[in-house]
């Protein structure tokens, strides 16, 4: 009768611990895998952001023209998102963003782009790439 | 005696059971989770694939035609007819002239909106007319530039 106490007993305290530890492991592998699927959520988001952001952009560059003050482009923003120069060309010969004003095409809004440089006469490539990648192109003739 | 390790047997059985269906539902809920954030972000993306599509479509279906340019006091007046298939919304009038034997550029917002089929006559362009008027150009608010030369260069 006394060893049969102390076996009952001996039980319910192996049962509890056992039903501890592993609710402990089944804790920390929740907190863990939460964490992993919340880091990889965000992740994913800033990804699809974006890549939406991109595909929002949407800029055209109405008229170019140049003249003795140096180049001038008509940039209409008829996207969703504002759009921002990151990098100009002019016959694949990157122009220092310090030349260039204003870097930012606000939505909606035509922006005239002064790009301070001399040009000789001819026909010229330009190329404007955004801060998203996006780029767009036109022709200008001196 | 017998009896006890038999029910101590079952007991492990149950908790160990308890435990797989804990780890069966962990898995189950991040793998719904999963699923359902990639659903979301792909319909999210997909929907504005679908707005850009359909502004590219609507900006390739605009056509205006400027059809005469009057000059008035202190501006410009234009004659537009929409005869593309989309109502346009006119946003900017870009006025390119030559003064001292160079390009020079005027811009005024217009925000004129033409049906499709409709005539607009007597557009005002707040802009003094040039007396070496070259061209002018409207630019929609889908993007779109429409050009009507006015003296070749």
């Amino acid at each position: 009768m006394k060893l049969q106490g102390k076996l009952g007993l001996s039980e319910i305290i192996s049962a509890l611990l056992l039903t501890m530890i592993a609710l402990s492991i089944f804790s920390i592998l929740y907190i863990f895998l939460s964490n992993y699927f919340t880091e990889r959520k965000s992740i994913l988001h800033s990804i699809y952001s974006s890549n939406i952001e991109r595909l929002l952009e949407r800029v055209t560059i109405a008229y170019a023209f140049y003249n003795d003050s140096g180049l001038y482009l008509c940039i209409y923003n008829y996207g969703y998102v504002d759009a921002k120069i990151v990098l100009l060309f002019i016959n694949d010969t990157l122009v220092d963003n310090s030349l260039i004003t204003p870097l930012e095409l606000p939505v909606d809004e035509l922006t005239i782009v002064h790009v301070d440089v001399s040009l000789n006469q001819g026909v010229y490539y330009i190329k404007i790439v955004s801060e998203r990648g996006n780029s767009y192109e036109t022709f200008v003739k001196v | 005696m017998k009896h006890l390790l038999r029910y101590r047997g079952y007991k492990r059985k149950a908790q160990a059971s308890l435990m797989v269906v804990l780890l069966i539902i962990l898995a189950t809920s991040l793998f719904i989770s999963m699923i359902y954030v990639a659903y979301e972000l792909t319909s999210w993306y997909e929907s504005e694939k679908q707005k850009i599509s359909q502004l590219e479509v609507e900006r390739l279906e605009e056509n205006i035609i400027i059809e005469k340019i009057g000059q008035g006091i202190g501006s410009i007046h234009l004659n537009i007819t929409n005869v593309g298939s989309v109502p346009v919304l006119i946003r900017y009038a870009i006025v390119v002239y030559v003064k001292d034997a160079e390009l020079v550029m005027a811009y005024d917002e217009l925000n004129v909106y033409i049906n499709v089929g409709e005539e607009l006559y007597n557009v005002k362009v707040d802009i003094p007319p040039p007396t070496n008027l070259k061209y002018i150009m409207l630019v929609t608010s889908r993007g779109r530039v429409f050009i009507k030369v006015v003296e070749t260069v």
